[in-house]
């Protein structure tokens, strides 16, 4: 985006958080490390949590947001701005995301999932139990998907992106993410129904 | 016709979520009034949904993990150009170099034992037309004429001589630059008495006397002979084994 668009975006307050963001986006490209601190404090949960939900492991999520940013800071230098950082981030985690789940398919590993009771300590043990039988079975149904369906979900459901984030975040036209979220909505629904019938 | 409507909204109920009023086309909402199936159908996506959210709220929030900007620096340091890759290359066009210097000298000929490829024949007529051919009368020329150049003699490449190994410990091998002698088996017999006439001789008549017995004398007959044909004999060709003067 060059600079007169930009100042534009800012007068008419379309994203007026964005200034002090571009301000640290130019700081990172001049080899501020601690402006880069700030953006991870700010994107990484998004991104850890889109990528958790198409990987399902925690550990590996983690590992895969740390190396998201690692590529997002080498590539500050090409990100024009066309889209918001957060999309350009959890694109980045995305593809990253689909390519560990095509990986892992090929070389499949015990899956070591995080526990709902264990992180939530104040939680009772019935409602854990409960919580950890849901996130398994949806994770199960998750898992039956292809990646880009599960892509697609995550970012509708779980990080509640609109049509066009969701196409510049997947690189693909609105009407294939609809086409795309269709296609994986009816199969997640006919997993869960077998899922669910059987609790 | 209804099942291909319920195809048709199949896709909007997908896609509609929650927002019935607004997200669905009038005929949608029309044809899921009267239509129990996509009614079930619809119901099914909201349960979809409904579980997805939960399963979202729940989904834990990433680790406090810090941003540690040396350990990016390294890591970046590492992973932007490995040594491996970048010796790889250089390390396949040194092997392919050294491999195929070696093979050219393992099959390439030494320089005494390759005379100069024959020279091509200078002046060496154009080819004809099959016409011209025709044309043409025979001419024949004596042999002493040709002077067509003679080819010039190609030495042939002739791998070192590797010594047999010994077939039994009995066998000695001969002396360098000689070969054995051969030895063959002939058969000699006294000659007649050199005192008898000449005039006898002729006038004799064949005796009814037995032979005197033909013994065989092994000589060697090349290079020469290593024993010497006794005097008083002479040499004559072996008789048949029929006679069985030969053992």
């Amino acid at each position: 985006m060059d600079a007169q668009v930009w100042e534009w975006r800012v007068t008419a307050g379309e994203h007026p958080g964005q200034d002090s963001e571009q301000q640290l986006i130019e700081r990172c490209r001049a080899g501020d490390m601690e402006a880069f601190g700030v953006l991870w404090q700010e994107h990484r949960s998004a991104v850890f949590r889109s990528i958790l939900g198409i990987v399902g492991n925690p550990q590996d999520a983690e590992d895969l947001t740390q190396d998201a940013f690692l590529r997002a800071y080498r590539a500050l230098g090409s990100f024009r701005g066309e889209a918001q950082l957060r999309t350009w981030l959890i694109r980045i985690g995305v593809h990253l995301a689909i390519d560990h789940v095509k990986r892992k398919k090929a070389h499949p590993e015990v899956s070591l999932d995080w526990d709902v009771g264990g992180a939530h300590a104040d939680i009772d043990p019935h409602t854990a139990a409960e919580r950890n039988e849901l996130r398994e079975t949806v994770r199960k149904a998750i898992d039956a998907l292809p990646a880009h369906h599960r892509a697609v979900i995550v970012l509708r459901d779980i990080e509640g992106m609109d049509y066009s984030e969701m196409a510049q975040a997947l690189g693909c036209s609105v009407g294939s993410v609809k086409l795309r979220l269709f296609r994986a909505r009816r199969l997640l629904k006919q997993r869960l129904e077998v899922l669910l019938e059987g609790l | 016709m209804k099942r291909l409507l319920c195809r048709l909204a199949g896709y909007y109920l997908a896609l509609c979520e929650d927002d019935i009023g607004n997200g669905l086309p009038g005929w949608v909402r029309r044809h899921l009034h009267v239509c129990a199936h996509c009614q079930a159908e619809l119901q099914a996506y909201q349960r979809t949904s409904q579980t997805m959210r939960q399963y979202a709220s729940r989904l834990p929030d990433a680790p406090p993990t810090g941003w540690r900007p040396l350990q990016v620096r390294e890591h970046a340091r590492r992973s932007a150009f490995p040594l491996q890759v970048a010796l790889a290359p250089a390390l396949l066009v040194l092997l392919a170099l050294v491999g195929g210097w070696a093979l050219w000298h393992s099959i390439s000929p030494r320089a005494g034992d390759v005379h100069a490829p024959p020279q091509m024949a200078q002046g060496v007529p154009q080819p004809k037309s099959p016409s011209a051919l025709l044309d043409k009368k025979p001419q024949f020329t004596s042999p002493d004429n040709d002077n067509r150049t003679k080819p010039v003699p190609v030495r042939r490449i002739v791998p070192p001589a590797t010594p047999k190994p010994n077939r039994s410990p009995q066998y000695t091998p001969p002396p360098a630059g000689r070969r054995p002698p051969k030895r063959v088996l002939v058969a000699v017999q006294p000659a007649p008495s050199a005192a008898a006439p000449a005039g006898e001789q002729a006038t004799e008549e064949p005796s009814l006397e037995p032979p005197v017995p033909v013994q065989p004398v092994v000589v060697e007959a090349h290079p020469v002979a290593s024993a010497p044909i006794p005097e008083g004999y002479v040499m004559e060709s072996a008789r048949p084994a029929t006679t069985g003067a030969i053992e």
